[in-house]
């Protein structure tokens, strides 16, 4: 991650603004898979993170 | 044209106001940006991936999901927007992205879940207002509409199709031959003044349909508008598995603690109230369990919802909002930022909870609990009487429990750079509580719950030895002087056995609200007081609260003599010791409560010591280890 003036610059891609139907025309953009990689891989490592509240 | 792909900037003033639970009216917006785009690119990978996919089932294309998705978009933005925002979307599109990814299975055909995709076109082409007709899976005959309600067909397989169409002001959903028609659901978002009634009313009347239930408590600028969903089939996959159904009883109970929840929160917690009303979206209604504390959870792939039974109060209903919602923002953080080694799983303390729980978990807790710990210290100062009382047992009780977490994760070589930062500013905050001083009954009451729920936890899960074990109880036997006590090095290992350790808290509070007689659910649907030793650790614990030291010991020594494992009492009877005059006796239990708990195991095996054994030992242990 890079350091900006206010904090720090993410690997998280920002598609505000972006449709649904707009982002599905670019689908297969070589940058847009290697970003939608990365994050399937970190969904994938993270199988379910349920955290307990009160219950105990 | 090709998109400009940019990367999400994260100000360290993010960091700070999570930490410091201000700025949530800017900072939740932020995060649904950031959840909003992890979704649509998860939701990009589920359609290039499912094209590769051969012979998926009744429905096997996802384009016309996609074109419907294009004129709903055309429509009305807004409507898309919401489906793409609703919690439960992000549960199913994790749930599928690891289906197809092959890390997890289920018994659900792959095109019931693909099929989904369908659902969620139909819900957001619903409340644009655009005419079409697709097909959506069902499962055991129910077709579910996310955000809109679930239709039931009998005489259906356990996997199938049903046809949904839309046309002019009627919603109608056919399958198997037979169809459900109702007026079609407009916009779920009336004018913000609007009270705080259900508002899935008329068409919750259509026979074979239920609505999902809208409650909108508060005016406006202060706002929540939030769905209470029994109804989405995509919280079981989670783990969080909603009640079967709300009776319309249930509905008017839950509304109505919302409408006084909230009417707190507004008033009293007014940062709490802007992040929830700009990041909380669903309340998943839990079944309520045979506990008096009631349950709640939350999923890192659902930001805005909350799962919970229905409590007790609205102050509760408020409290648990706010710990949950918490969990939502540190998952929101969690997305655009690593905050430690996610893949540290050693077994550590956190004293909210029974079990052990890795790094990540204890984040998590000490996050939402610097949280609690804001609402309750709020409460102390806008409460009064019984209230104020348990306002302020809450206040130190949790004041107490993140304070020692928060001090202990500050060196751990887990955290990432962004993650000591984030521990390093909430431990800054927590500095601020030290200056509300609390009276002396609930400080009392809170710092024994604190202490007996650690020592109950070290007895039950922290390893000692066996070989030092069997050698110091052998040489208790022959009036040896005890060998020195092992390293605290804390090896620990999980015992599932070990539950309800915080039952001095619930004690307290019992107490507190000036409640008499034995606690709700303690006698009968906890196994407490079932067995003689519990019945007489339950007693030990009531005359602890009630300021009674030297009975409760008795009580607890009997207990532990009665039942050398029920680890509760080994907690009970270590605060017991806090004042008294044997110190090496009292430090040996209250610190190392394992190491006299396995010297008696192995002492008393088969045979039944003396009441005072106990305290004979830890002083033998403390003076001469």
């Amino acid at each position: 991650m890079d350091s900006t003036p206010d904090g720090i610059l993410t690997d998280v891609v920002d598609l505000s603004g972006v449709s649904l139907p707009e982002l599905a025309a670019h689908a297969a953009a070589a940058d847009l898979v290697a970003a939608e990689d990365s994050l399937v891989r970190e969904v994938n490592s993270v199988l379910i993170v349920s955290v307990g509240g009160s219950e105990s | 044209v090709p998109l400009q792909i940019t990367r999400v900037n994260l100000p360290l003033s993010v960091i700070e106001g999570l930490s410091a639970g201000r700025d949530l009216a800017d900072i939740v917006p932020r995060l649904n940006g950031t959840e909003r785009s992890r979704r649509l690119q998860l939701i990009n990978h589920v359609l290039r991936v499912s094209d590769r996919v051969p012979g998926l089932g009744p429905i096997d294309s996802l384009a016309p999901a996609q074109e419907l998705f294009a004129r709903a978009q055309r429509a009305d933005p807004a409507a898309v927007e919401d489906v793409l925002a609703y919690p439960q979307t992000g549960l199913w599109v994790t749930h599928l992205v690891r289906r197809l990814s092959g890390v997890l299975d289920d018994e659900i055909p792959l095109w019931v879940h693909l099929g989904h995709y369908n659902a969620l076109a139909a819900a957001a082409a619903i409340t644009a207002g655009v005419d079409f007709d697709i097909e959506v899976p069902t499962r055991d005959g129910v077709a579910h509409l996310p955000t809109v309600g679930s239709a039931r067909f009998t005489g259906i397989a356990q996997w199938a199709p049903a046809r949904v169409t839309g046309a002019g002001e009627v919603l109608s959903l056919a399958a198997a031959g037979e169809q459900i028609r109702l007026p079609r659901p407009h916009r779920s978002t009336p004018p913000r003044t609007s009270t705080s009634a259900p508002t899935s009313a008329p068409t919750q009347e259509v026979p074979g349909w239920r609505s999902v239930t809208y409650l909108r408590p508060g005016r406006e600028g202060r706002a929540l508008s939030v769905t209470l969903d029994v109804l989405d089939p995509y919280p079981a996959c989670a783990g969080l598995e909603p009640a079967p159904g709300l009776s319309e009883a249930e509905v008017r109970a839950w509304s109505k603690l919302l409408i006084d929840a909230w009417q707190l929160l507004a008033r009293d917690h007014v940062e709490e109230a802007a992040g929830l009303a700009a990041g909380l979206r669903s309340i998943i209604p839990l079944p309520s369990g045979p506990g008096v504390n009631g349950r709640s959870g939350s999923s890192s792939d659902a930001f805005g919802a909350a799962a919970l039974s229905l409590p007790t109060d609205a102050t509760a209903l408020a409290m648990t909002l706010v710990h949950e919602f918490r969990h939502s923002l540190l998952n929101g953080l969690l997305h655009l930022v690593p905050l430690c080694d996610q893949s540290d799983a050693r077994p550590l303390y956190a004293p909210w909870r029974d079990d052990p729980r890795p790094i990540i978990g204890l984040l998590h807790g000490a996050f939402a609990f610097t949280g609690v710990t804001d609402f309750w210290r709020t409460r102390l100062r806008k409460d009064t009487g019984t209230d104020w009382e348990l306002a302020c047992f809450e206040f130190a009780l949790r004041r107490q429990q993140a304070t020692e977490v928060l001090d202990g994760m500050r060196s751990s070589a887990s955290l990432t750079e962004v993650g000591g930062i984030l521990v390093h500013n909430l431990w800054q905050h927590s500095k601020g509580w030290n200056d509300d001083p609390v009276p002396a009954r609930p400080a009392r009451l809170a710092e024994l719950s604190a202490a007996s729920h650690r020592a109950a936890w070290r007895a039950a899960q922290v390893e000692v030895d066996p070989q030092w074990a069997r050698r110091s109880a052998d040489r208790w036997t022959h009036g040896l002087p005890a060998e020195p006590l092992p390293r605290r090095d804390d090896v620990v290992r999980a015992d599932p056995a070990a539950r309800h350790l915080d039952r001095l808290s619930t004690l307290s509070r019992h107490r507190l609200a000036g409640r008499s007689g034995p606690v709700p659910g303690f006698a009968a649907g906890q196994a407490l007081g079932s067995t003689a030793g519990q019945a007489l650790g339950s007693a030990a614990g009531q005359a602890l609260v009630d300021g009674d030291q030297d009975r409760a010991r008795r009580l607890y020594l009997r207990a532990l003599a009665a039942e050398p494992e029920s680890v509760p009492s080994w907690g009970g009877l270590a605060v017991t010791m806090i004042d008294h005059s044997d110190r090496i006796a009292a430090r040996t239990l209250i610190e190392r409560p394992e190491c006299v708990r396995a010297v008696y195991r192995e002492a008393a095996a088969g045979t039944i010591l003396a009441e005072g054994a106990v305290v004979d030992l830890a002083h033998w242990l403390g003076a001469n280890g």
